[in-house]
């Protein structure tokens, strides 16, 4: 007779290992369970490296420069441009593009430089690389520090005053076939001069009036055409032909504090002054428009890059700050409203940024100006770039407007510095961008670790609620099963996405709270397996001996009972995940995300937001994933039922 | 316990569990912060904090929100069992009467998507167990896994971005033709507008012409939701048919019926499909009483004027009255098709006693 060895915690460790063991070596054999396995596998690798796989930040943002957009708004993605045309390939798609990029200091052609310098009187005109750079000691602005070019226009008392114009511009090569989807430059002026008045425009009548001032008028305005071409004014976009962009010289903090006065605008930040004006970009006939700042304490901000969103009766806009970065939805800082003049005079008040680097938005129509033929956003930028590919012309135009200071000696010097342009591409990175100008590819990347982290841990929470429902349900019995499973009836009746959504939208959207509501509300069906399961198992022999002996009801459940569900515990573990992925991609479709990440969801939802159902990339691919990370689930879901219920694959 | 006594008491427990239903929806939309006044008066334009107070106030005390608890309470009570359900608090219609305007449509759509869904899947199972254990059978099954397991709102985009945006064959959104909204506006798909004055004008000068016109109108712009909805569905009923079949293709009458010669399709359809249908039908009863809950998503894409899309606007609007209302209504509806679901067992299966 053998002796039966006694059973030692060795043994125990052995024989789970051994279990291990042989479930690995049929779970590797199942081949639906393993190809689940692999593509979550991928999943957790894509959420874990992240940060390698793309430089922008989850919302896709370039970190280093947070305000700056990547490309133009709603970019296709790149490769859109090489693919052939039937399928779906486009190749009148432009890329990122810096054609003047920071040039430092501006070196005339003489100079070996690749500016040029074109004037109608050489002779008053003359020109200096200046060490001196800008004298203004500015929060918030680096210097530039390879000093200026500085054009000084000089008149003696005798000569009889002209208008003079110097224009300094570079040509550049724009290679793709289409035109970029808007523009930014940037250019710093800092003007010098010795005489007596300025031409101001008056706000309160509308009329320009003079101001003594000590300077000449100049006039500054920076063209870009091609080369044999109409050159468009992008920037300052004059509006008026008594006010064109007129620097006073020695800008100092008297001025500043004059136009603060004037324009009620917050001018903390002056280093170059850039007009922007609104006009209706929808309907031609309501040219013009007015401000009305509701709350008259609160400043705009001047850093703001202004977009408008609204509805085409143009009777109520908000505009809506981009700047602060991340929610491309709700972050309304200052609310204004615009409204039409009821009379057909043509007033308006106008906005004044400052920033280091202008926007030429394409939205932003100049008002009365020979581009007010234009409709769409797109139409001036195609006006622009007349021709893809082709050679361009960039530059700046300075006009001495001397003609009221006959008879004085007259000297201005203008300093310009950090003169560029970049063109946004309509096409961007692997995925183009959304309509804020974020990066998609990054937000795809970024949604996995959301989908992963809720799905886990809201199967995680819902099935170890379930668990113990329903074991107390179903070993405990009498009132407490009676108690608890009319809950669970009462939870059943109610409608399931229409309460979730109700409680999200009472307790906020964050990740935790959705992975809370979610794992209460989604564990009654798993509790009535695990019920069902234990009133079988009560009944069998070996509970019956181990009350026998004397086991307690804890023991019975923990040594007894919860073994035998085990295997219901981990088939639900992985099947219940999909449910959480999908629902948490519906409620963020319906607008409740967490504002903090992106997730696939939300992306999904910014899409059908900004009327982008036709880019199909931007749609495709969240939904795929989304997609495919269920069916992973489920496919580990059915391995796991087919290697835990032996009972189901002799069936088969 | 005779059937009689077994009735009662599922009629008197079902009772019950409508109270605590009652009970907690009033909690639920009680805990609910978010001033629904203050909600509807955001876009206010008007002059000064006082008046826009003064404002809030009134609207507070037309909603009875300033109220004592009991009193709302009681209140709510009535509406519930006198079915008026009060004025809906954004747009002050009483709501029994949006409700009417929105059901047929939350019913036509999710009722026929669900038929549609059973036939198909019931089919399909039935096939797939003709030849189970094949490519064929897990193909199947796949498929069924994954359709189950996409989010309605991504299918609802990408059958727009197919058949509307590209192809151009079905509209957008809208339960009908925008012409047909009166004065031709194209935004607000008021259901009051076409459902009851056109189905009069149909019942009393009736025109096939125009019948036709008008059934083709709803259905050319139902198709995508159904569509949609009907590809969710049907996949669980084939896993369930699949299932239910497998059991009892094992069971020994089978065999039996085998053993006397008769053609495997015989088998399957009048033995082993009538022994597993119990579940079928079960489940289809009950897949019929969340038919009102079932497609907030689906109608959201495609803007289809249904109970769903009412709820989303009211949580939008935190206008607890219509929120109240929606789910009482699903969770009657809940608790019906339970109580039919269990009698259904009885009167299919004689072996069922209860007890």
């Amino acid at each position: 007779m053998k002796t039966l060895k006694k059973k030692t915690r060795k043994d125990d460790i052995l024989f789970a290992f051994s279990r291990i063991g042989n479930f690995l070596r049929v779970f590797f054999r199942n081949k639906r369970g393993m190809l689940g396995l692999s593509i979550i596998a991928g999943f957790v690798i894509i959420a874990l490296i992240a940060p390698l796989l793309t430089p922008y930040t989850p919302i896709g943002q370039d970190p280093n420069a947070p305000n700056r957009l990547l490309a133009g708004d709603r970019a296709a993605p790149s490769w859109l441009r090489t693919l052939p045309t039937f399928l779906g390939g486009n190749p009148k798609l432009s890329e990122n593009l810096a054609p003047i990029d920071h040039p430092g200091l501006l070196t005339l052609e003489q100079d070996n430089g690749e500016w040029k310098l074109e004037t109608d009187e050489p002779k008053r005109i003359s020109y200096d690389y200046s060490e001196k750079g800008f004298p203004l000691e500015l929060p918030g602005y680096t210097k530039a520090e390879n000093g200026s070019l500085a054009i000084t226009f000089h008149r003696n008392k005798g000569e009889s005053p002209k208008e003079t114009r110097v224009f300094v511009y570079t040509e550049f090569e724009f290679p793709y076939k289409g035109i970029p989807a808007r523009l930014m430059g940037n250019i710093m002026l800092f003007i010098e001069g010795s005489t007596h008045s300025e031409l101001r425009y008056n706000f309160t009548t509308h009329k320009p009036e003079m101001v003594p001032f000590l300077d000449v008028p100049v006039r500054v305005k920076v063209l870009l055409g091609p080369v044999d071409g109409k050159l468009w004014e992008i920037w300052p976009g004059t509006f008026h032909p008594h006010f064109a962009f007129t620097y006073p010289s020695g800008m100092d903090k008297e001025v500043v504090e004059n136009l603060k006065a004037l324009t009620k605008v917050n001018f903390s930040n002056p280093i170059s002054t850039v007009w922007e004006y609104l006009s209706n970009s929808h309907t031609k006939n309501v040219t013009l428009v007015e401000w009305e700042d509701r709350d008259q304490n609160k400043a705009l901000s001047i850093s703001d890059v202004v977009t408008l969103v609204g509805d085409e009766t143009f009777e109520d806009y908000e505009i809506f700050d981009l700047k602060e970065t991340g929610d491309s939805v709700t972050m309304g800082i200052s609310r204004f409203v615009i409204t039409r003049p009821k009379s057909g005079s043509q007033t308006f008040k106008r906005w004044i940024a400052s920033r280091a680097s202008v926007e030429v938005e394409t939205t932003t129509i100049p008002m009365i100006n020979p581009y007010t033929e234009f409709r769409d956003r797109k139409d001036y930028t195609r006006a622009i770039f007349s021709k893809t590919p082709g050679k361009y012309i960039y530059g700046v135009e300075i006009i001495f407007d001397d003609k009221d200071y006959a008879g004085k000696d007259v000297s201005t010097t203008v300093y310009i510095d950090d003169f560029d342009l970049f063109c946004y591409g309509t096409s961007f990175g692997l995925l183009g961008t959304n309509q804020l100008g974020y990066d998609l590819f990054s937000q795809l990347i970024y949604g996995t670790q959301v989908s992963l982290y809720l799905g886990l841990l809201v199967s995680i929470l819902g099935v170890s609620i379930g668990l113990m429902v329903g074991l107390a349900a179903g070993y405990l019995g009498r009132i407490v099963d009676e108690l608890l499973m009319r809950f669970n009836d009462l939870l059943l009746c109610l409608p399931g996405l229409p309460l979730l959504i109700v409680l999200v939208a009472v307790l906020g959207t964050s990740i935790e709270n959705l992975i809370l509501l979610m794992g209460f509300l989604g564990w009654n069906g798993f509790a009535r397996l695990v019920r069902s399961q234990v009133l079988s198992l009560k009944e069998r022999a070996f509970v019956e001996s181990a009350k026998a002996v004397g086991a307690g009801t804890g023991h019975i459940i923990w040594r007894h009972i919860l073994p035998n569900v085990m295997s219901l515990v981990y088939i639900s573990l992985a099947t219940s995940v999909p449910g959480a992925v999908t629902a948490e991609a519906s409620l963020a479709w319906l607008g409740f995300y967490d504002p903090n990440r992106m997730s696939w969801g939300r992306m999904l939802y910014d899409a059908t937001q900004a009327g982008a159902i036709n880019n199909w990339w931007w749609v495709i691919f969240p939904g795929l994933c989304i997609s495919l990370l269920a069916v992973a689930f489920i496919l580990l879901g059915f391995a796991l039922d087919d290697i835990l219920n032996p009972k189901l694959r002799m069936r088969r | 316990m005779g059937l009689r006594a077994y009735i009662i008491k599922r009629i008197i427990y079902s009772f019950i569990l409508i109270l605590l239903i009652i009970l907690t929806n009033f909690i639920i939309f009680m805990l609910m912060p978010g001033d629904p006044a203050a909600f509807l008066m955001a876009g206010y334009r008007g002059e000064g904090k006082e008046t826009l107070e003064k404002h809030l106030q009134e609207l507070r005390e037309q909603w009875g929100l300033t109220d004592p608890l009991w009193i709302r309470f009681l209140k709510y009570l009535r509406n519930l069992l006198t079915w008026n359900f009060g004025l809906e608090m954004v747009g002050q219609k009483p709501v029994a009467q949006v409700m009417m305007n929105r059901i047929p449509y939350t019913i036509f759509l999710l009722g026929s998507a669900t038929i549609i869904a059973i036939i198909i899947g019931v089919l399909w199972g039935i096939a797939v167990i003709y030849k189970r254990g094949g490519t064929f059978d897990s193909a199947s099954v796949l498929l069924a896994l994954i359709v189950n397991s996409l989010p309605t709102f991504w299918m609802g985009m990408m059958f727009l971005l197919i058949f509307y945006k590209n192809l151009q064959w079905f509209p957008g959104a809208g339960p009908f033709p925008r012409e047909w909204a009166i004065g031709g506006r194209p935004i607000p798909y008021t259901v009051d507008i076409a459902s009851s004055s056109n189905v009069l004008n149909i019942a009393f000068n009736f025109n096939l012409q125009e019948a036709w016109r008008l059934v083709e109108g709803y259905l050319w712009h139902a198709f995508l939701p159904l569509f949609t909805l009907t590809i969710f569905f049907f996949g669980g009923w084939l896993l369930l048919t699949r299932a239910t079949m497998l059991e009892t293709i094992t069971e020994d009458y089978v065999i039996t019926a085998r053993a006397k010669g008769l053609k495997e399709r015989t088998v399957l359809i009048k033995h082993a499909l009538k022994n597993a249908s119990l579940p079928l039908i079960t489940s289809a009863a009950l897949s019929f009483g969340f038919i009102l809950s079932g497609a907030i998503i689906t109608e959201a894409v495609y803007t289809y004027p249904g109970l769903g899309q009412w709820t989303w606007v009211a949580i939008e609007y935190r206008d607890h009255t219509v929120l109240m209302a929606i789910f009482y209504v699903i969770a009657l509806c809940v608790v019906i098709a339970n109580v039919i679901a269990d009698l259904l067992y009885g009167v299919i299966d004689p072996r069922i006693k209860y007890g």
